[in-house]
C-alpha cells in the first residue's frame, strides 16, 4: 500500500493528467553575467539580468511579458529557447525537463519550440532567398521528402500573404513582410509554442495591426501558444490572455489581461498602466494613477529590499529591508508586494 | 552585373595599365644609361655609341615612348639587352614557375587563414582566441627574407630534410609556400576573425539556431558567407603583395621564377625585361581587383540584383 501510495507521488505529472499540464512551466529562472570590474583591483561584479521568474503557459495561450527596455525580458525569452544559457532554474516543455537534455535533444526540441525577432530586416540572411530561409526549418529537422519542402515552404508563404515571394531575396520586400517571411520561418516546422520578442516594435502602425492579426489568425488556426515580449502596452492589451509586468529581471505582477488593466495592484504595473496616454481617461479602481519618481536603478547596482522601492511613493521600512515574495492573491493573479492591499 | 558595370571596370582597368607603363618608362630611361652598366668602363665611345643606337636610346623620349607602345600592343616588349632575346619570351617562360609558387601559396594561405578565423571567432576573447591571433600577428609581421633563412636553417642546415634552394621536387616548394604563406594566412585569418564577429552577432544567426541549425551548419550557411565579402577584398590586396613578396622569396630560395629575373634584371638596368615585369604585375593586379569586384556581385544579393530592386 505504502509503494502504491508513493508511486503516485511519484508519477509523472505527464500521465496523471496530461490535461492540466502547461505546456512551458518555467521555475527560478535566473541569469547572471559576469560584469567588468569598476576599478583595475576592484571586486567583481556581476550583472543580475534575470532574478528567478517563474511561470506557466497553457496551450493555444498568450502571456505577454511587458517591461521598460532592460528589464530582461528579452532575456527571459532567450533562456526559455536555451538561447543563452540560464545560470539556474527549470524550463519544462510538455513536461519534459530541458535544463537536463543535451544539446542534440535541444536541436530536436526547437521544432517545437521558434522565435520571431523584432528586426525582421535583420533576422533574415540576407544571403538566402525567402523560399530557402522558410524551408530551411524543414532541411533541418527532415520534415517532409525533400522534393515536398520547396511546396510546402511555399504554402506556408502563402499563409502568410507572401505567396509567389519565395524566390526574393530579404532586402527586396517591405518591413512588412519581412517579418511575415520571418513568421513563416518559423511556423513551417509546426511548433506549438512561438517566442515573440517584440514582433511588430519596428514596423509601422498600420503595418502593425496588419502582422498582430496575421498572429492572431495563425493562433487560433494552429493553437499556439505565444510568449509575447513587449514593451507596448496597448498592443499587449489587444493579444494578450495574461500580463506578466516585469521589473529589473523578476516580474512583479502576472494576472489575467482584465486584472492587469483594469485592476492593477502593484505600484509598478499602476504606474505602467498609468503611463499609457488613452483617449478616454478612465480611473483605476484605486483612484490617481502612481506616479513613480527617478529612474531605474542599474541592474549591477539593484536595490536591497523591493526592487522598486527607491521609486516607490508607498514604500516602508520592510519595504528597503526584505524582497517581497510573489504571492497568489485570492484572485489568482501573482503580486510580488508587501502592501499591495493598503495602497490607496 | 549590367554591360556599364562592365565597361567601366574594364576602361579603369586599361587606365591604370596605361599609367603604370608609363611610369615605369620615364623612371628607368631618367635614372640612368643601361650602356654604363652593361658595357666595360673604358670601352671605345663608338662603340657604346653604336649599342645605343642599337638599342634605340638615341632616340628623344617620346619617340621611344611611342614606339614602345606601338610594339607593346603586338606583343612585342623589346630585346634583353643582356642576351639578345625578346623580352616577352624570358618572361613567359618564367610564368610557370611563379605561378606554381603562387597558387600553391594561395590554396595554402586560404586552408591555414579562413579555418584559423573562423576558429578563433567562435572563441572570442577566450585564450584560444588570443593565441591563434598571435600566431597570425607573428606570421604577418615576420619578414619574408628572415622567415625563408630561419626555415632554411632548421629544415635543410639542421635537421637535412628539406633541400635548401632550387626547383624541381616537391621538398623544393615546401619551404618557400610556407614562407609566402605565413603572412598571407596571418593577414587573412585577422580579417576572417573579425567579419566572422561582425556577423556572428546577427540576429539571422540567432534564428538559425532558433530554428535547429547546428553549428556547421550556421557557420558555413550563414556566418561565413555572410562575411565572405571583407575576407575576398583582404585576398584580392593581398595577391599584389604576394607578387612583391614573391621577389623577395624567390631570391632567397633560388626559385627560377619572374621574382628572380625582375632582380637580376633590375641589378642589370635590362629596361625591356624590366618594364615586361611590370606591365605583368600591373595586369595581374588589375585582374585580381577586376575578379574581386565580380566576386562581390556573386556574394551578395544586393550588388547583384542592383539598387532598382531595392524596396527602400
Amino acid at each position: 500500500m505504502i509503494a502504491a501510495a508513493e508511486r503516485e507521488y511519484d508519477a509523472p505529472a505527464r500521465e496523471a493528467s496530461a490535461a492540466t499540464v502547461p505546456l512551458l512551466a518555467v521555475e527560478d529562472l535566473v541569469k547572471v553575467y559576469p560584469a567588468a570590474r569598476a576599478t583595475l583591483f576592484g571586486r567583481r561584479r556581476s550583472l543580475t539580468a534575470v532574478a528567478g521568474v517563474s511561470f506557466e503557459l497553457a496551450a493555444g495561450e498568450t502571456l505577454a511579458v511587458v517591461g521598460e527596455s532592460g528589464c530582461g525580458k528579452s532575456t527571459v525569452g532567450n533562456l526559455v529557447l536555451n538561447l543563452i544559457t540560464p545560470t539556474a532554474g527549470r524550463v519544462r516543455f510538455d513536461g519534459e525537463d530541458l535544463s537536463a537534455v543535451d544539446d542534440a535533444r535541444w536541436r530536436d526540441r526547437r521544432r517545437d519550440m521558434q522565435l520571431v525577432f523584432q528586426d525582421s530586416r535583420s533576422a533574415l540572411d540576407p544571403r538566402l532567398t525567402v523560399g530557402a530561409q522558410v524551408r530551411e526549418g524543414l532541411d533541418i529537422h527532415g520534415i517532409g521528402m525533400p522534393a515536398e519542402r520547396r511546396a510546402e515552404a511555399e504554402a506556408m508563404l502563402e499563409a502568410v500573404g507572401l505567396g509567389g515571394f519565395a524566390d526574393r531575396y530579404p532586402h527586396a520586400l517591405s518591413g512588412g513582410q519581412q517579418q511575415r517571411a520571418v513568421i513563416a520561418r518559423a511556423l513551417v516546422v509546426g511548433p506549438r509554442l512561438v517566442v515573440c520578442d517584440e514582433p511588430v516594435a519596428a514596423l509601422d502602425v498600420s503595418i502593425q495591426a496588419q502582422v498582430v492579426n496575421l498572429l492572431s489568425d495563425l493562433q487560433a488556426r494552429l493553437g499556439l501558444s505565444y510568449l509575447f515580449i513587449s514593451h507596448d502596452l496597448s498592443l499587449v492589451r489587444h493579444v494578450a490572455d495574461r500580463v506578466a509586468v516585469m521589473y529589473l529581471g523578476a516580474f512583479v505582477e502576472v494576472g489575467t489581461r482584465r486584472q492587469i488593466f483594469d485592476d492593477p495592484r502593484h505600484p509598478y504595473t499602476r504606474a505602467l498602466i498609468g503611463a499609457v496616454p488613452v483617449a478616454r481617461a478612465r480611473r483605476s479602481r484605486h483612484g490617481r494613477p502612481v506616479r513613480l519618481t527617478g529612474e531605474v536603478p542599474s541592474p549591477l547596482t539593484p536595490p536591497a529590499g523591493c526592487s522598486v522601492h527607491p521609486r516607490c511613493p508607498f514604500a516602508t521600512e520592510r519595504c528597503r529591508v526584505e524582497r517581497p515574495a510573489a504571492l497568489r492573491q485570492p484572485d489568482g493573479r501573482i503580486v510580488a508586494c508587501h502592501h499591495p492591499e493598503t495602497v490607496p | 552585373m549590367n554591360l556599364r558595370f562592365v565597361v567601366v571596370k574594364a576602361l579603369r582597368a586599361v587606365l591604370t595599365l596605361w599609367l603604370v607603363v608609363t611610369f615605369v618608362f620615364v623612371v628607368l630611361r631618367v635614372t640612368g644609361d643601361p650602356t654604363e652598366q652593361l658595357l666595360p668602363d673604358d670601352i671605345d665611345p663608338g662603340i657604346r655609341e653604336y649599342y645605343r643606337a642599337a638599342w634605340g636610346l638615341d632616340r628623344p623620349l617620346w619617340e621611344q615612348y611611342l614606339k614602345y607602345f606601338q610594339a607593346a600592343f603586338h606583343g612585342d616588349f623589346g630585346i634583353s639587352f643582356r642576351n639578345g632575346l625578346p623580352a616577352a619570351e624570358l618572361i613567359w617562360q618564367r610564368i610557370p614557375k611563379t605561378l606554381e609558387l603562387g597558387i600553391a601559396t594561395f590554396v595554402t594561405a586560404l586552408a591555414m587563414g579562413i579555418p584559423l578565423g573562423v576558429f578563433a571567432a567562435l572563441n572570442r576573447d577566450r585564450w584560444l582566441d588570443r593565441l591563434t591571433m598571435s600566431f597570425a600577428v607573428f606570421g604577418f609581421s615576420m619578414p619574408n627574407f628572415f622567415l625563408g633563412i630561419l626555415l632554411i636553417l632548421l629544415f635543410a642546415l639542421h635537421l637535412r630534410v628539406l633541400p635548401s634552394s632550387g626547383y624541381g621536387t616537391v621538398g623544393h616548394l615546401v619551404m618557400p609556400v610556407i614562407t609566402l604563406a605565413t603572412a598571407f594566412a596571418g593577414a587573412i585569418a585577422r580579417f576572417t576573425r573579425s567579419a566572422m564577429l561582425e556577423v556572428l552577432t546577427r540576429d539571422y544567426l540567432r534564428t538559425a539556431e532558433a530554428a535547429g541549425a547546428g553549428l556547421s551548419r550556421r557557420v558555413w550557411r550563414h556566418a561565413l558567407p555572410n562575411a565572405a565579402i571583407p575576407i575576398v577584398t583582404i585576398v584580392g590586396f593581398s595577391l599584389g603583395g604576394m607578387i612583391g613578396g614573391a621577389v623577395i622569396t624567390e631570391n632567397v630560395f633560388a626559385w627560377p621564377g619572374v621574382g628572380r629575373l625582375l632582380t637580376s634584371a633590375v641589378a642589370d638596368r635590362d629596361l625591356s625585361i624590366v618594364q615586361g615585369i611590370v606591365v605583368l604585375v600591373a595586369v595581374t593586379m588589375v585582374l585580381a581587383n577586376l575578379a574581386v569586384d565580380l566576386a562581390y556581385g556573386w556574394l551578395d544579393p544586393r550588388v547583384r540584383l542592383g539598387a532598382r530592386e531595392r524596396s527602400r
